[in-house]
């Protein structure tokens, strides 16, 4: 992956598990730098209509192949990077992406995809400027989504590690899944210099400290490319 | 996956690749025939077509919106599709697998579209090599006349994509030239074994059962 100093804008990504507060945290930065004249755009991984439709009916019929969904996932990050993500850093725009590639890597690795041949898939991606990882213990993840009270049939089948064999039971294999995925994604945040974000403190510290760090960012990224620090 | 070795399933795989118009889907319901009269189990599979994942193709190529990694990915999911759920059991059990295009079709195409071919040999390095890989080989204008007789000529095959030319015969010919040559450049790598696809459908198709001889005796 390339980085992104060649655009104007510039880009900041952040991963973390189901329930480890992305929206929220993405959401709060896009009013602060609205606030502060910055133009800013959250690119949410809001899947395509086509796309969606074919992964849930290979879902629905349990063709679960990893190879073919690690595609899927990144034909449909490709379109949002080619007609969200890039034409924003074109126009100079802060992108917020609220899940980026990792979140793919690390449903494909879980599976047995070597990590090297699915970080070369998404090689047209960008690095992003910075990675905030929100890191959240799976014993919180499972209170936050309701664990214990939310029935069986609410649990996605593939969001629940079910096609790899780890429990009969939706629920318990859910937790074997969601734990494996939280140290793949330590993991990855050492080895791709991703920042970890406690997503156990109170909401607005770890805002307080993501603006901090970005301002920092913007300010640099500014400098470099020769442009007014601050605001717009 | 030219550093892949030889696969070790107990099925067999043909492949024929080439630009359309060259008259290798026609060769390929014929070995179909004949290796079926001879008692072979045969497994066809062809280019885009997997249950639902194609359509997703179809649709997107109508309205004209893929750009070429998108195009690239698309292909490689209904590849892999293909590969893991018709191919691989049917190689898995014995059979022999008649492949109307393979994954040299994705990296000719993507490859003249700019895409760089370390991306997408990466991308394909899980299949297995093929037993026997057919290369058709026709000049794109004499294709263009071939495809023109029965249907009109699509936007991405034209490669009207790459903006190289207003006119659709124009573009098709610049596009499939870049396709053609990409082919050429993989032949002696991948050991393809070439066919004029001007000479008569009988005697291509004697060549071709001559050359699957050996790999069929080495089934039974």
């Amino acid at each position: 992956m390339e980085r992104t100093s060649q655009y104007p804008g510039l880009l900041i990504a952040i991963e973390g598990t189901d329930g480890s507060g992305k929206t929220t945290q993405a959401e709060l930065l896009k009013h602060y730098y609205l606030s502060r004249g910055v133009a800013v755009v959250v690119s949410a991984c809001n899947t395509v209509e086509l796309i969606r439709r074919a992964i849930s009916d290979l879902k629905q019929q349990n063709f679960l192949d990893p190879l073919t969904f690690s595609f899927l996932y990144a034909a449909d990050f490709v379109d949002r990077f080619e007609h969200q993500i890039i034409p924003a850093l074109e126009a100079g725009q802060l992108v917020i992406a609220e899940q980026y590639v990792y979140t793919v890597f690390g449903r494909a690795i879980l599976r047995g995809i070597a990590p090297e041949w699915i970080a070369n898939i998404f090689d047209f991606a960008l690095v992003p400027a910075k990675t905030f990882y929100l890191d959240l213990p799976v014993e919180s993840l499972l209170e936050r989504i309701h664990w214990k009270t939310r029935q069986e049939r609410f649990f996605d089948y593939y969001e629940a590690g079910m096609d790899m064999n780890l429990s009969s039971r939706k629920k318990d294999s859910f937790v074997i899944y969601q734990r494996r995925l939280i140290e793949l994604y330590r993991e990855m945040a050492k080895s791709y210099g991703m920042e970890t974000v406690d997503a156990m403190a109170p909401i607005h510290r770890q805002q307080k400290s993501l603006r901090g760090k970005i301002d920092n960012l913007l300010a640099t990224h500014r400098k470099g490319m020769g442009l007014a620090g601050g605001g717009r | 996956m030219s550093h892949t070795p030889p696969h070790s399933y107990p099925g067999r795989l043909i492949v024929v690749e080439g630009i359309d118009g060259s008259g290798k889907s026609t060769q390929m319901d014929l070995l179909a025939d004949y290796l079926q009269s001879r008692g072979f189990g045969v497994l066809k599979s062809a280019w885009n077509s997997s249950p639902d994942i194609s359509p997703v193709i179809r649709k997107a190529k109508k309205k004209q919106i893929l750009t070429p990694y998108a195009f690239s990915l698309l292909h490689a999911a209904d590849f892999s599709f293909r590969y893991t759920y018709e191919i691989l059991p049917a190689m898995e059990a014995g059979m022999v697998v008649l492949s109307d295009r393979y994954i040299f079709t994705a990296i000719a195409r993507d490859c003249a579209r700019g895409i760089p071919k370390k991306w997408l040999v990466s991308n394909f390095r899980f299949a297995i090599v093929p037993d026997l890989t057919f290369f058709f080989r026709v000049d794109p204008e004499t294709s263009y006349q071939r495809i023109t007789r029965t249907r009109p000529i699509k936007f991405y095959e034209a490669g009207m994509d790459m903006n190289l030319s207003t006119n659709p015969r124009e573009s098709y010919t610049l596009f499939q030239s870049r396709v053609l040559s990409e082919y050429e450049a993989m032949k002696d790598e991948y050991g393809f074994h070439v066919v004029d696809a001007t000479l008569s459908l009988e005697r291509t198709q004697a060549r071709m059962r001559r050359l699957l001889g050996p790999i069929i005796r080495s089934l039974s």
